[in-house]
């Protein structure tokens, strides 16, 4: 389930939530590793909210990264 | 000359000291010594491993042993460190090997404190802090149905949760009327309490432990409270607190005050010694006293800082300002964070905004310090700015309680750092 996106210059990110950690999980972080900046990009993307655009290269999360709050979503960047 | 510098202790604070040590300093001798058999693995994520939602042992490993040595940093695991000898910058381990320091840093963290009742060693009392416990505990776990958790705390709720996602019918014993007395009203803990509920986890209020039952082979079977009530449960969870890893400093004449005494830039009072992570009692700036912090980004923040200090010329160096923030994310679309310094203050302020939303915002001199937010985390980066800005709230207390506060309704202007 999508449950938001943001677009940006170079970077498209994406959230969806996810009932287990895929085998091949590139990186794994509990939502307090997030800095207050990652974080509310965080919120937005699992909200919804528009997120503040960005070039891929400045992205808080790695593409397929795997942040675990009250659920798991999985990061996607394009 | 090479500097040497000697990091005892391998978490997330001694870590991240030597990462950045060897940044700050490319030539420098680095050794980190650690009792367990295992480098740096993500301490906060080990509760999911124990829950069984994540089933792989690879992704918490934050450090292998390559990335040691791609960085020419000595580890030095399954290593006691039995004594330190500042006059001659020396650290003494159980194997008799000796390492001489320039700088020091003491990041060995904490052991979990045992009950002190009988049979609290039994079989199937579990103890919560390495990886190793994780393993332990998950193992146990998945073959018990009834268990019984100790600690209303934010470390005791974990077990709560290893239960609720393990299937395990549980009671929590509590020795007051709420979960997290120190930081949260019945209104607040309320919401805790079904949360809890909904994972089969039922909450006892006014109990504890008394004693363990046990049986013939030494596996607990239960635990009487001190009203004379026992509760059935094969699978025990029990975090009431940290005992702090300080034995081997005896004699050196580092301050300690349950947890190592330090300044602002982490160091103790005895000259290139310095400390970072749980086991410190170190000067906050923003509060303007000494206090504690548990949270994984304060010892991130802490080790790097330390690190810095560890290599700085004179007149150089760097003060610890940071606020903290320590999230439970065990209950589905329940998000809860405490942020700041929430059990201590002059002055509180709280509201329950529905069945699944509250909020709590603690005060000093006027100045808002710390808070916790259940339901609605919206607000956490803004709280934590105005902690930071240190603007003066007086007469403006409740308008931080309004659902849709911004920042903008302040008439405080941020304090000149």
């Amino acid at each position: 389930m999508a449950v938001g996106t943001s677009s940006g210059r170079h970077a498209h990110l994406s959230a969806r939530e996810v009932e287990t950690v895929p085998a091949d999980v590139t990186a794994l972080r509990h939502v307090d590793q997030l800095d207050d900046e990652a974080f509310d990009q965080f919120r937005g993307l699992v909200d919804g909210d528009t997120v503040n655009v960005q070039p891929a290269e400045e992205a808080p999360f790695e593409d397929g990264e795997v942040i675990v709050h009250t659920a798991y979503y999985r990061v996607t960047l394009r | 000359m090479t500097e040497s510098y000697v990091i005892i202790g391998d978490g997330i604070a001694g870590g991240s000291a030597a990462k950045t040590l060897r940044e700050e300093s490319p030539d420098a001798d680095i050794t980190v010594i650690t009792d367990e058999g295992e480098p740096l693995y993500n301490r906060i994520l080990i509760k999911e491993y124990a829950k069984g939602k994540i089933p792989m042992e690879d992704p918490l490993f934050l450090h292998d042993e390559e990335w040691y040595e791609e960085r020419d940093i000595a580890l030095e695991l399954n290593t006691h460190v039995t004594h330190i000898d500042p006059d001659g910058h020396v650290v003494h381990t159980h194997e008799g090997d000796d390492y001489e320091y320039d700088a020091l840093l003491v990041a060995t963290g904490g052991t979990p404190r045992q009950l002190p009742v009988d049979n609290s060693d039994a079989d199937g009392v579990h103890h919560f802090w390495t990886f190793q416990d994780a393993r332990g505990i998950a193992d146990h776990a998945e073959e018990s149905e009834k268990g019984i958790v100790v600690g209303a705390g934010l470390l005791g709720i974990d077990f709560a949760a290893i239960c609720g996602a393990r299937g395990i019918e549980a009671n929590y014993l509590m020795r007051g009327d709420c979960w997290w007395r120190y930081a949260l009203s019945e209104d607040g803990a309320g919401i805790i309490h079904d949360a809890l509920r909904e994972l089969d986890v039922e909450p006892v209020f006014q109990s504890g432990v008394d004693h363990f039952v046990t049986d013939d082979d030494g596996q607990v079977t239960g635990a009487v409270d001190p009203n004379g009530e026992e509760f059935e449960g094969e699978f025990v969870g029990v975090s009431i607190g940290l005992d702090f890893n300080t034995e081997f400093l005896r004699g050196s004449g580092i301050e300690t005050d349950d947890g190592i005494v330090v300044d602002e830039f982490m160091e103790t009072n005895v000259e290139d010694i310095y400390a970072a992570g749980d086991i410190t009692r170190f000067y906050d700036v923003i509060l303007e006293e000494h206090a504690q912090n548990g949270s994984w980004d304060s010892a991130k923040k802490q080790g790097a800082v330390a690190a810095k200090n560890m290599t700085a010329a004179d007149g150089e160096a760097e003060e610890f300002r940071h606020v903290s923030s320590y999230s439970i994310s065990h209950f589905k679309d329940l998000p809860f964070v405490s942020f700041g310094h929430p059990t201590i203050g002059d002055d509180d302020r709280e509201r329950k905004y529905s069945d699944t939303e509250w909020r709590r915002l603690t005060f000093k001199n006027g100045k808002l310090i710390g808070g916790v937010l259940i339901g609605d985390l919206k607000l956490q980066s803004v709280f934590k700015r105005i902690i930071r800005e240190e603007r003066d709230l007086e007469g403006q207390k409740d308008l931080l309680l309004e659902e849709d506060f911004e920042m903008e309704m302040l008439e405080a202007p941020a304090q000149e750092q």
